[in-house]
Parts: structure tokens; sequence; C-alpha cells
């Protein structure tokens, strides 16, 4: 057993809140219309509606659940965001939640799906619907022991293999670790694709071990090939590596403490995350953030993505041999975190929102430094552009290695960059704006193929997107006002006040003691991460500290698809590849 | 001397004339423990005496550090902030970033070590040839930082040895910056007897 | 790369074929160099113009916001400025902030007995700051920190705490919200007093209107 004390989550021990309403989210009879209209369409007895919720929510009896999953998708919800469980340990009838969330991009609409399950039943499975759930169910088994029948391959997959116990029931202890020793780590044998099976080479087979500490995997990912001569003929892949319990860790902190915590997810592009959280909180209490604080974060997401795409480029192209590239745009790149420093004190992991605005205002010379910024980053990505996309070497190497097909994409639940390369134009930032997206102007770019080439040149032209948008942020300057909100139930009161006034001190001890307590129910909130649509699905019960915060990664249906990506290609090209994924482990393995 | 500002056309980042690491203004008035108990085992003489032969070998080990970046986190990006250009570690001879444990003899654990780790670390470590020294950059890899929770291992030093801790989650560039030449300065020293 | 318009709002990236010079590899390596030399020489020749900040040598200066170690700060009289009211260790996401109170007999006044920050755990998010409602405890500019020991980085009282005249030069994250206070003195904010004005480069020496000696 390990050296960790016990440990020491402080419980609730104050007065009992008295804010106990329920969450009422804005247009509910939007909302539940909408429900009804898919419900008569579906038309199956096991789908019930569950009104005053933020989407159209349906709870679905076990068995019929990919008959509802099959007919939903063949009327448009053709993305698998999301499977979850949520433990009620003392509700009867089925402790479970397992929760489906679907998105439709011709409607632009979400569903969610709630299945009830006790510990000792299970579910049929669903990964003949929709590929990308495999590692759902397989993460939904291991953090709550729902077993789903059918499931090809139902193992750990964030949790080592002599792990005992489910880590997000609410009855395991968060500081209960279990010792992985070297022999139990498991064997990895990839599955050989039918395709080859019978293709009789003269090549003996070789099965090789990529990762975890490998320089192409980028530390955090194992990658285990059957190879027959050069060519992949089987693959697969093992996570969990930097599974630091994002979601435990936000079920014992306060809802202000998990903000650091989301910091840590996509630690590429940090604010977004921050502002993915704060908002879907804001969302659930029903407030919004200032419009300074939303044009800051605005201009700061945006940064924080052209940095995200600074060094995914910049470290895929070190694994092809590429350094200079490395080099020139990791110069602007410290620029950004310049600025981003001079702002909250930081410079990758930057805690700066709050939930209801920022922490401080941004400084006097923000958006002059933010316009030497955008005058200086285009220079560096047209030399990028100049030294590689028309180098023969370079388009080699990328030009058709590691395509995948749309329908794929899409039915492995892709979102982002990595779905815009296969053709489908979903943004977040269009979908669904937030934070004012709706008033710039700017395009969501896409390419065809779905390779490694296309993945790099929608990530290119993104960067050129995001500076369009930062010009004109800047052009129309920061609103005057404040940047949180005058509420002392969430935001902290002003430290003059707290120290000259008795009441706002109260407000303070109350709010740091007590916490942020938004009204009882669940809400789901989406921003267009790095990687793609980046979503917090929030349960509150009315306590300082959340009952359940998931967070929807979008790394993790991307790299679910890649071991299908690299079959048939080479070692070489299966890591140009991986590195144009640019899968962020933190967010991985949350 | 007062420090003099230096403007820099092409960057926002304000920078500044520094002095040796330790002495700064600001080192003056807030020294962290045991910086300031080292100086007087100095001025009693030392704890260690070397020869001529063990001091050249102690220099050219620490002027000719390889690290192997044991990156898993976030604190391996800013690793790579570190060699690139910004700070440009290659002035002290450790820009020679190597991923084979067997060509590496500064080990930087940047980043959070879960259990499911702990295996591939300590077996990489056992790799690692002599004289092998290991850094613990940031607060995962130190002590777990704010991880105290079911997968995260509560500080690396629970599977391997360490000789120099950097906190800061993550640290700054310099800051690890800092901790590399502190390192170096031990070695130099021989502080630290292996090989 | 050609962009197309396809619809409202989304745009296409073509791939272009590559011409017939293009693909005999050399014109693009030669043009692909030219780009390196140009930077080569741009840097040989402006070495000023460099982005390299040479650490030790040269520093780079950190906003004001920075958030580094932390310091307690003291009343005039020279006592620590903290009352041990647990607002930063319940505020702390990483319990990285151990209090023990006491009493102080002549005044009556709670004060720290014990005050440690384990530094390994502190992941510096400045929640500490922000829920300090004494204006106590504070972050400096401070990020050089390497520690050989693991007990070593366990700080206490002796090494957090600064006297009276400490100078603004160093300090980092303070407490504020809204408006962001420019000047002010890490002896507290000085409240019915005036606010010294101090730039940041000649503020390593003790303040003279601030220390008052031993009285």
């Amino acid at each position: 057993m390990s050296t960790l004390t016990k440990f020491s989550a402080i419980p609730y021990t104050g007065p009992a809140p008295t804010n106990r309403e329920p969450y009422v989210p804005a247009n509910v009879a939007q909302t539940d219309a909408r429900g009804e209209e898919i419900a008569a369409k579906i038309s199956n007895n096991a789908l019930q509606q569950e009104r005053g919720q933020d989407m159209p929510s349906f709870s679905v009896d076990r068995n019929a659940i990919v008959d509802v999953l099959t007919s939903l998708r063949n009327s448009g919800f053709t993305i698998p965001l999301d499977l979850f469980g949520v433990d009620y340990p003392r509700r009867s009838g089925g402790r479970f939640d397992v929760v489906y969330q679907l998105y439709s991009p011709q409607a632009n609409e979400r569903v969610r799906l709630k299945v009830r399950v006790a510990e000792d039943e299970s579910i049929p499975s669903s990964v003949g619907v929709f590929k990308g759930y495999d590692w759902y169910e397989r993460e939904t088994f291991d953090m709550f022991g729902v077993k789903f029948e059918g499931h090809p391959n139902l193992r750990r997959i964030l949790c080592h293999e002599m792990f005992q116990g489910h880590a997000l029931r609410k009855d395991y202890d968060p500081a209960q670790r279990w010792l992985l020793t070297e022999q139990g780590v498991a064997k990895l044998l990839p599955k050989i694709d039918p395709k080859f099976e019978n293709v009789d080479t003269d090549f003996e087979r070789v099965t090789l071990n990529l990762g975890p500490s490998h320089p192409a995997t980028h530390g955090t990912l194992r990658i285990v090939v059957t190879l027959d001569g050069e060519t992949i003929i089987g693959a697969d892949t093992e996570i969990g590596y930097l599974h630091r319990c994002f979601e435990k860790m936000a079920e014992t902190h306060t809802y202000q403490q998990v903000i650091p915590f989301t910091d840590r997810l996509n630690y590429c592009s940090a604010i977004i995350n921050n502002v993915g959280y704060c908002m879907t909180i804001e969302k659930m209490l029903g407030i919004e953030a200032p419009a300074r604080a939303q044009h800051i974060r605005l201009m700061l997401s945006e940064f924080m993505r052209i940095s995200d795409h600074i060094i995914c480029i910049g470290t895929n192209l070190v694994d092809m041999g590429a350094l200079t590239n490395f080099w020139y745009l990791f110069q602007p790149r410290e620029e950004i975190l310049g600025l981003v420093e001079s702002c909250c004190g930081a410079r990758l992991l930057p805690t700066y929102t709050r939930v209801g605005g920022m922490a401080v205002d941004a400084p006097a010379d923000f958006l002059a430094n933010s316009q030497r910024l955008v005058n200086m980053l285009p220079k560096f990505i047209d030399d990028v552009e100049k030294l590689i996309m028309k180098n023969r070497i370079f388009l080699d190497r990328v030009i058709g290695v590691c395509p995948i097909s749309q329908e794929d994409a899409l039915s492995y639940g892709f979102t982002g960059p990595c779905l815009r390369a296969t053709g489908v134009p979903y943004d977040v930032r269009k979908a669904s704006p937030y934070l004012g997206y709706e008033t710039y102007d700017w395009d969501v770019p896409i390419a065809d193929g779905g390779d490694t080439y296309a993945r790099f040149l929608v990530r290119l032209e993104e960067m050129r997107q995001s500076l369009r948008i930062l010009q004109q942020a800047i052009d129309r300057g920061l609103p005057p006002g404040p940047v949180i909100v005058d509420n002392p139930y969430v935001a902290l009161p002003p430290k003059e006040r707290v120290y000259n006034e008795m009441e706002s001190l109260i407000y303070h001890f109350k709010l740091i003691m007590h916490g942020i307590q938004p009204p009882v129910g669940e809400a789901y909130f989406q921003v267009e991460g790095g990687n793609g649509e980046l979503g917090f699905y929030v349960v509150s019960d009315g306590t300082k500290n959340p009952y359940r915060v998931r967070v929807r990664p979008p790394c993790f249906p991307i790299f679910e698809a890649y071991p299908q990506m690299i079959t048939g290609q080479t070692i070489p090209d299966a890591i140009a590849g991986l590195g144009s994924l640019n899968i962020i482990a933190g967010e991985l393995d949350h | 001397m007062p420090a003099q500002k230096i403007e820099h056309p092409d960057s926002i980042i304000p920078r500044k004339a520094g002095v040796a690491p330790g002495e700064g203004p600001e080192k003056g008035l807030i020294t962290l423990p045991g910086e300031t108990s080292r100086e007087a085992e100095d001025l009693a003489g030392g704890t260690y005496l070397t020869t001529k032969l063990d001091t050249m070998v102690n220099w050219a080990r620490g002027n000719s550090l390889w690290p192997l970046p044991f990156g898993t986190a976030c604190c391996a990006i800013e690793f790579m902030s570190m060699v690139s250009s910004h700070y440009d570690v290659a002035r002290f001879g450790a820009e020679v970033v190597r991923f084979s444990p067997r060509q590496a003899d500064l080990m930087i654990v940047a980043g959070t070590i879960v259990d499911k780790m702990g295996p591939v670390l300590k077996k990489i470590y056992d790799q690692m040839p002599e004289p092998k020294y290991v850094l613990a950059m940031g607060a995962c890899a130190t002590s777990g930082g704010f991880y105290r929770v079911y997968h995260v291992m509560q500080g690396i030093d629970e599977v391997i040895p360490v000789d120099i801790w950097v906190p800061g989650c993550p640290p700054t560039p310099d800051g690890l910056m800092y901790g590399i030449l502190k390192l170096k300065d031990k070695i130099e020293r021989g502080e630290i007897k292996r090989g | 790369m050609a962009i197309t318009r396809i619809a409202p709002g989304v745009v296409k990236v073509e791939r272009t074929p590559l011409s017939l010079s293009d693909r005999l590899y050399l014109p693009q390596v030669i043009k692909g160099m030219l780009i390196t030399l140009r930077h080569l020489l741009k840097n040989l020749f402006n070495i000023k113009g460099l982005p390299i900040i040479s650490y030790p040598e040269v520093k780079r200066v950190y906003s004001e916001r920075f958030r580094g170690r932390h310091i307690l700060t003291t009343r005039e009289d020279g006592t620590t400025r903290c009352v041990a009211c647990f607002m930063c260790s319940t505020a702390c996401p990483a319990e990285c902030i151990t209090i023990e109170a006491g009493e102080d007999e002549r005044t009556r006044e709670k004060f720290p007995a014990r005050y440690d920050i384990d530094l390994l755990r502190c992941i510096f998010c400045g929640y500490c700051v922000d829920a300090c409602p004494e204006d106590a405890i504070y972050m400096t500019r401070d990020y050089e920190m390497a520690i050989d020991t693991r007990a070593r980085a366990v700080v206490g009282l002796r090494d957090l705490v600064v006297p009276p005249n400490f100078p603004v030069g160093p300090m980092g994250w303070r407490p504020y919200y809204g408006e962001m206070k420019k000047q002010g003195w890490a002896g507290g904010t000085g409240l019915g007093q005036p606010i010294r004005t101090a730039p940041f480069e000649d503020d390593s020496k003790p303040n003279p209107d601030v220390y008052r000696g031993d009285q």
C-alpha cells in the first residue's frame, strides 16, 4: 500500500443551504416542445420524456437503448458526443444513471438519454450503433462497474490493471490507491485486421510496443502494433498513463476550486477550459459575465487556440524531422504566453477566469500588446507555410497518411479540426455561439480527405481565422465596466470593501467557507476547444461541492479511432499521423 | 547597481539585466531554507574533500548534462519552452535532449506520474547508465500536487531517488533553469556521489 | 493552399497541385534554405534583436501579477498581519497550508503560532491571496526555487514573514478585484494612509516613508 495519508477533504459542516431550488433552464418550454417532436418521431414505448432540462431529454428502458439509439441516428443524430455514468447510491430503482448525449449536425441540436441501471444489471452494448461508444462504455465500466452486454472488450481503460473497485462510485474513498507492479502490467496483443489476415508475405509478423515513454508518443500513450514487414496489420492502444482523476477531484472540491483542475485538462489551451467550466456554472446560476469579461475571455481563448495549434504543428513537424519550424513557431507562442502572464501572473496554467467573470481586470497595455502580437504572428505562420507547404519531402509524408472517412469520423464522435478535415463544417462557435462569436466576421475552414495533410491545412487556416477574430476584437476595444458580476453569492466582494465593511467581510467568509451553491439540477455547456467540442456536464445537489462533473474530452474519441487509422500504414506514417491529431494526454485521460 | 531595463523590438516580454541566481535584489530579502545553512557549511570548510581529478570530472559532468525529458503533462510543455528560442538551455550544455535512457544522464521528470506509469518510470531510471541525476519538476512530480487521489503517485521518490526538486505548477522555464543550474552546482561541488 | 468559400461562414482549404519545379524537390528545398538563411543573417547582424533571454545574466521581468513564492506581511510594529482565520487553507485546492492558531498574551489577539506552506504541493493558483481578508499573504515574483530535500520544501513562519518595510518591488499577485491598484506597499493596503508611488526599478531599498526603524 502507499504512503498516502487519508484524504482530507473538508466535509460540509455548516448550516444547510437554503438555496435548494431546482434549476430551471432558459427557454425550457421550447426545449420541451422540441423534445415532444423528437419523441413523436422515434415513437418508441420505452422512451419517456423528462421535462425541464436544458436539452431534449428522455429516460429510456435499458433493454431498448440500442433501438432508440439506432432510430435517433437514422433521424440525424449522427455524432455520439458522450456516454458516462452518474451514481445515486441511495436512490431506489436503479443506482446508476448512464447518460448518452448525441448531436445532430443538420438540425444543430443535442439530445440526452438516460438509462437507469442497478448494480447487478447490465445494459446492451451500443458499439454496433456508434463506434465511438466502445471506449466510453469501457470508461463507464471502469469508473462505475456498469456492465455492457455484448461489448467486445470490456476491460479497464483509465485505471491500471491491479486496481480494485470502481473509482467514481460515491462510496469509493478518493485516497484509496492500489499498487501496480511490473508483473501486473497487462500484455497487449493487437487484433489483426481481417483485411490482412490471409495475406501471406515473406515477412515474419512482429509485435512492437511503442511507449508509453517513446519520443513519438509524447510521453503518455502506449501503442502496440503488429507488423508484417513494414506494414501495420493490427494495432491496439492503451491510455490512462495520465489519469489524474479530474472527475473525482471535482466532487471533493468546491466549485471555485475546480477551476485550477480544469486548467490542467488541455494544458495547451488552458483558458478555453476555464471558460467552458465557468460558463457551465454560470448557466446553472442563471448569470452572465459582464461584457468586459466576455471580451477578455474571447480574446484570450483565440490566442490560446493559436498557441494550441502552434504546439500541434510544431511538435508534429519535429516528429517528422523538421526542427526549424519548431523554433519559428515557439517564438510567437512564448509571446502569447507573455501576454497571458501579464494578465494573470502565470504562463501556462493561468486560472484566470472565475465563475461570473475574471479574477482581475486586464492590464492597461493589454490591447496594445495584443495588437503587437496580431501583427507579429502572420509572419511566423507564413514562414512555416513557405517552408513546408510545397516541399515534396513533407508532402510525401503527409498526403494520404492516416486518413479517416467522414462517415467513420462521425461515428467515432470526432469534433474540431479533425472532423473539419473530413469536410464537416461543425464548429461550436458557429453552431451555438457563445461570448458573442456570432457578431464577428470569420469562417470555418474545412478540407477534404481527412488525412494528415488535411488536418495541417485546417489548423493553419484556423490560426489565420483566429487572427481575424482577434483583429476585430482589438478594433472594438474593451467595453468599459466591471470584470466580475456584483453578486456576493458568486464572486468575492472587492477587497477594499472586505477590509472596510462588515457585510462584505461576512459575504467573503461565507463564500470561501460555503462556496457557490448552484440550484439543484444538471446542465451541459460546450465550447470549442483546441481539439473540438469541450463540454462540461455538471450535476448540482445544492451544496458547495459539485455532485458530478463530467468533462467531454474531444481527444478521447479521436484517439480511439487511431488504431483504425494506422492499420495498413507504416510506423513513420503512424507517427506523423499521431502528431497531427494533437492528442493532449491531460484531456484524454482526464 | 540598479537593474537596467532592456527594450526589445520584437517582443512584448519585458526583461532586465540580472545578477547570478540567488543574488538578485529579490533574493536578498527572501531566502529559501537550506540556502543560508549551506553557506554556513561552506564557510566552515566544506563537507567533502575532493581531489583535483574529481574536481575535473565533476566540472565536466556538470557542464554536459544530457537531459532525458520524462515528460507526461503540463510541465513537459514548459520544458519545451525551456529548450526553445526564448530560454535556450543549450547555453549550459544541456541541449542534447535524448529520449533514450542509455544516452542521457539527467532525468527531468516533468508532469504527473500516476500509478500506472510507476513501473515504467522505474524501468527507465534503471536503464540509465551511471552517473545519473534526477530532477523532479513541478508540483505533481515532486509530491503529487493537488492530486491527492486514487491514481496519482504522491511524489516520484516513492520509486526513484531525486536529487533536486523544483516547485511550481508548472515552474517557469527560468525557474527550471535555476534548478538545473543548482544541480550543476551540486555536481561540481561533488555533493552527489554517484558513478 | 487555396481557399474557396463554399457557404456563408465556411471556407474550404483546397490542395494545390504541385508545379513541375516543385516536384523536382530541389527548388523548394533551396527556397526553404533561403528562409532559414534570412533568419540566420537577420539574427547575425542584430544580436540585440534575438528573442533569447540569457538567464541568469538577463532576467525576464514578470508582471506585477506574477504568482511566485508567498510571503506573510507584517504590521508596522513587526507582528504578522495574519490572524489565523484559516481562510487561505480553506480556499487552497492543494491543501498545502497548515496553520495552528495561538493567542497573544498582551493584546488577546489570534496569531499564527505555526504557518507552514508545502511549496511542493502548492500549485501557485493565488487562491490564498484572494481569500485573505487581512491583506496578510502576498505572492512575490520570486520563481527561483529549487530545493535539495523534500523536507526543506515546507517553509514556515521563519521563511515567510517579511519585515514591515518590505519593498513593493518583488511583489507579484496581490489582493485586488475590479480596479487594479497600481501602487501600494507590501506592509498592507495602508487603509486611511496615503499610498506611496514607487516605480519598480529602484524599489529594492527600504522605503523611508514607511520604515519607522525600531520604534
